[in-house]
């Protein structure tokens, strides 16, 4: 499933957007929307540095994947990079986010989840106060990673 | 030391026979003479006195003249029927056509010990072919033309048999009536991978010389020789000869690291020859060889980098080099009515195997075992006029061949490599984010397997025609050469690693490249020449376009590999390197070169009064795409040839014997300037630099002098005393030009004394010990040299009887 919204057309994604976002609202408006489909978003990221100053990085990627449970997705931040000082990029997953979900939006939520990366459990930069919100295409993140706050925004890629 | 392969027990077997096998020859020498002597001794005698004063003839020329006068004496001998194949497949012709020929033959190939092809360097102008790594290495370089690994720029014909696998070129010598070198672009009669010329090696035929030869010797390094032959006329029409060596030397380069030489050395072969002229329109000629080669290598030592020295070869893993070789070539001369057609049928079969310590140093970085199994197939037609007086003559050809190249060379990493090569990259990036944290790799070793298959092919149409006008000779030809080949390729290697901040267990991770590649070339190769002949003046000119196939990298595939599994690890972790030090290759990128071609352009003159010759010659080349060897950048330990832009070679050849009494001199010289006219290699701006390991001089001069004893002398008839210099230089190691070799001179001589049939002889090969250079590598960010092998000198016992 991976980048799955690369690969397909643009037709068949309108028809999973519709059908992960708006086909509810299309029958019955105060229908909540559920997420059926992964998506994957682009946007900006930035980490606060403790020091006043915030690390930002463009065109970062966000993938949002339904959970094996109802009512949880998963998130993959790929190839992220928090820091300045950092010379590598980190692919860093956020299991068992749970969601809720209105006729407009879904609203995302978590707190103490471990992260996955490099191979296993980070609990060095355990993820807290996670809150987020989807609404018209667009994704909103925010987060602690460990010590560090994060904010997410990014679009949905068609 | 010994080569741990599939060629160990063979070796292991091989060990006792390889030394019966003189006795098996002389067993059969003497079954020939018993069983099937059908003349009588007299009749021996007086052919083998023919054939040596023929020989004899041909001493010390380097012009072509005498061997046409021996090429006399040999029909005088036996009454030759124009049937009988000689030389060239395209013999007659070539002869008298327009190019820089040097002749070698039998008497000089002895007085010079020369046991293989590469010592002919110098005594050929501006030809050169190092003498390092090991009997695999045959890199001929010849007017700044030519390339370490690959496609070589000469073709090689052994009594009309064409050499499809250059790892095939440096075998030993023996019983070797002569050897011709056509310097400068041959394509057009003899097609790919002739740009820099041809090497026409003839052996002893039995239809020419009738007896047995033997002969045992002994040198420094612990050097054994020995060598057996016989020839014999079956009747007045067919001849067959049995011929085999034997040679082992403990080598000359010490390993520090076990304390052994590096470069031992074993080797045997056996040679048939039967030919047979079946009527007066008809004649055949078979030879049959079987070679085998058992050899250490590599003496590589680091330079050191604060005082430039170089130090001992230490290195800790299996390095050598074995190979067993099959050749057949069956040759036939049929004379029609008013044409002449010749044919060379022959079939090669090439197992080889190459064992090598990569890094050259006493730690376990990686070690590479290369075996190869090649079957080659070639057949060529020429046909012309049977009238060789006409004005008008000409030779047209057909030619193909097939070959099939199975190679598996997998690439061993060990715990070194494994640490500095693969890991300290990964984890410098990653302590410095997760002090303290690394990742493992479990095995101790792993391998890099690739497995390649490659099919080459390719056909031929050409057509040369000599007009005769008066004094002038105009000479024109051209050739439609077509080739195509393939590459199958599998590389592929498997690790499990950890990454100790998040994994408890090791985890695997595959890689594989797999594919193909295709290459198809085209090529039309036009040649013209005129020359002026005035007495003993000739003047002659050229142009002629030479072209060396495109190929494949094979040899880099482990690099490719091991960046392609360090990237997969690094993805299967979820991170990525933001300034990546391991370079991604393309593989559709460097796996292929293309073709190199080249004009070359050539004049000179040759004067011939009485005993003294001389010879000039003038040459230019351009050359577009030219494939040179080049080291990728990084920490990455692979090479691969590439098309270096354009370059232009120009010098200067100069050729003088001179004979008078029992004295004889020659002295052979050769100029190039061979300089990149446009390369830039991606990272460096190479134009206007020299070609590295192409000598800008090649120098040879020696002497001769005979002594003939008074008639009835009871000790000797006669003494030789030859001495001779040979001297390379400067030789630029790198495209940048900053190391080199400068020249470097060697002084060889012998001095033999012949009683009868019998003769004893002494010599030597650098004599006063002259210390230099012959290779240059990179390997790892560290610069090794091989050095010139020192003084050798020994004994020789011959016999002809």
């Amino acid at each position: 499933m991976k980048n799955l919204f690369f690969l397909k057309n643009k037709s068949l994604f309108l028809a999973l957007l519709v059908t992960s976002f708006f086909a509810a609202s299309c029958e019955k408006e105060d229908k909540p929307l559920k997420l059926t489909e992964d998506g994957t978003y682009s946007g900006q990221l930035a980490v606060d540095q403790l020091d006043g100053t915030n690390y930002t990085s463009s065109n970062v990627l966000v993938k949002l994947t339904p959970a094996a449970t109802d009512g949880y997705v998963t998130i993959d931040m790929l190839q992220v990079s928090f820091s300045s000082k950092m010379p590598v990029k980190l692919d860093m997953k956020i299991q068992n986010v749970l969601y809720t979900s209105t006729s407009e939006k879904i609203t995302l939520s978590g707190n103490n989840i471990i992260p996955i990366a490099m191979g296993g459990e980070f609990p060095a930069y355990t993820i807290t106060n996670l809150t987020g919100e989807i609404k018209n295409g667009t994704l909103n993140l925010s987060m602690m990673c460990g010590s560090y706050p994060l904010t997410y925004s990014g679009t949905l890629l068609l | 030391m010994h080569i741990q392969n599939e060629w160990d027990t063979f070796a292991a077997v091989m060990n006792y026979p390889i030394r019966a096998i003189i006795l098996t020859l002389l067993t059969c020498v003497s079954l020939f003479n018993t069983v099937l002597a059908q003349k009588s001794p007299t009749d021996l005698h007086f052919y083998t006195t023919v054939a040596e004063s023929a020989v004899e003839l041909a001493s010390n020329d380097t012009t072509g003249r005498a061997s046409k006068r021996l090429a006399r004496a040999e029909e005088r001998k036996i009454v030759i029927n124009p049937a009988i194949i000689t030389g060239y497949l395209k013999g007659g012709v070539v002869d008298e056509q327009v190019a820089s020929i040097t002749r070698v033959f039998m008497q000089r190939l002895e007085t010079e010990s020369v046991t293989a092809l590469k010592e002919l360097s110098a005594t050929v102008p501006n030809f050169y072919i190092p003498d390092y790594g090991s009997k695999m290495t045959s890199s001929v370089y010849v007017r700044g033309l030519g390339a370490r690994i690959d496609n070589p720029v000469v073709g090689m014909y052994v009594d009309g048999v064409s050499f499809l696998n250059k790892n095939n070129f440096d075998f030993d010598f023996y019983d070797i009536r002569s050897v011709d070198v056509l310097r400068g672009p041959q394509s057009t009669l003899f097609g790919r991978n002739t740009i820099g010329g041809v090497i026409n090696i003839t052996t002893i035929s039995p239809l020419v010389y009738q007896g047995t030869r033997a002969s045992v010797g002994y040198g420094n390094g612990n050097t054994f020789t020995a060598q057996a032959s016989h020839y014999r006329r079956i009747n007045g029409r067919a001849g067959v000869s049995l011929s085999g060596y034997y040679r082992s030397s403990d080598g000359f380069y010490k390993n520090d690291y076990s304390g052994d030489k590096s470069d031992w050395y074993k080797g045997a072969g056996i040679r048939i020859r039967g030919q047979w002229v079946k009527s007066d329109n008809l004649s055949f000629d078979n030879s049959f060889s079987i070679s085998w080669v058992d050899q250490g290598g590599f003496p590589y030592g680091k330079v050191d980098t604060l005082t430039g020295e170089v130090q001992n070869s230490n290195y800790n893993d299996l390095s050598g080099y074995s190979r067993f070789t099959i050749s057949e070539g069956f040759s036939y001369k049929r004379l029609l009515d008013k044409h002449v057609l010749t044919g060379v049928t022959s079939y090669q079969y090439t197992d080889d195997c190459m064992n090598m310590d990569q890094d050259f140093t006493p730690d376990s970085y990686f070690t590479l075992k290369q075996s190869q199994n090649e079957h080659a197939l070639s057949q060529d037609f020429v046909i012309k006029p049977k009238d060789g007086n006409r004005e008008w003559r000409w030779l047209s050809g057909v030619s193909g061949f097939f070959k099939y190249l199975k190679m598996d060379a997998p690439v061993t990493f060990k715990r070194d490599g494994i640490d500095r090569l693969i890991l300290a990259g990964a984890n410098k990036g990653l302590s410095s984010v997760f002090p303290g944290e690394e990742i493992k790799i479990e095995e101790n070793s792993f391998v890099i397997g690739s497995l390649f298959k490659t099919a080459i092919y390719g056909a031929a149409l050409y057509h040369q025609s000599y007009l005769k006008r008066g004094k002038w000779l105009f000479e024109a030809g051209a050739r439609l050469d077509y080739e195509g080949s393939g590459l199958e390729y599998d590389s592929n290697a498997a690790i499990h690693y950890l990454f100790t901040m998040t994994m408890s267990k090791y985890r695997e991770v595959k890689t594989i490249i797999k594919g193909n590649e295709r290459l198809n070339y085209l090529e039309i190769l036009p040649r013209a020449a005129a020359s002026y002949t005035s007495g003993q003046k000739r003047f002659f000119a050229s142009v002629s376009r030479g072209y060396k196939a495109g190929g494949y990298n094979t040899q880099l595939f482990s690099d490719i590999l091991q960046n392609q599994m360090m990237l997969d690890m690094m993805d299967d972790l979820g991170v990525h390197l933001s300034n990546s030090s391991y370079s991604l290759y393309s593989v559709a990128d460097v796996i292929t070169y293309k073709p190199e071609y080249c004009w070359n352009m050539e004049a000179g003159a040759s004067y011939n009064p009485g005993n003294l010759n001389l010879e000039l010659t003038f040459f230019d080349i351009l050359c577009n795409d030219q494939q040179l060897t080049v080291f990728p950048s990084g920490s990455s330990t692979g090479r691969m040839m590439t098309n270096a832009g354009k370059t232009r070679s120009y010098g200067t050849e100069v050729v003088i014997s001179y004979k008078k009494g029992n004295l004889r001199l020659s002295g052979e010289y050769g100029y190039t300037n061979a300089r990149f006219l446009k390369y830039d290699n991606g990272h460096s701006d190479f134009s206007g630099k020299y070609v590295p390991y192409v000598p800008q001089h090649t120098l040879s001069a020696g002497s001769d002098y005979t002594v003939i004893a008074k008639r009835g002398s009871r000790f000797f008839d006669k003494i030789l005393l030859h001495i001779d210099v040979k001297g390379f230089g400067k030789i630029y190691w790198n495209e940048s030009n900053s190391l080199d070799q400068p020249f470097y001179s060697m002084l060889n001589g012998s001095l033999s004394i012949h009683k009868g049939g019998v003769s004893l002889e002494a010599w030597g090969k650098n004599l006063t010990s002259s210390d230099y250079n012959t290779f240059y590598f990179l390997s790892m960010g560290n610069s090794f040299l091989q050095k010139g092998k020192p003084m050798q000198f020994g004994i020789s016992l011959k016999t002809n009887f």
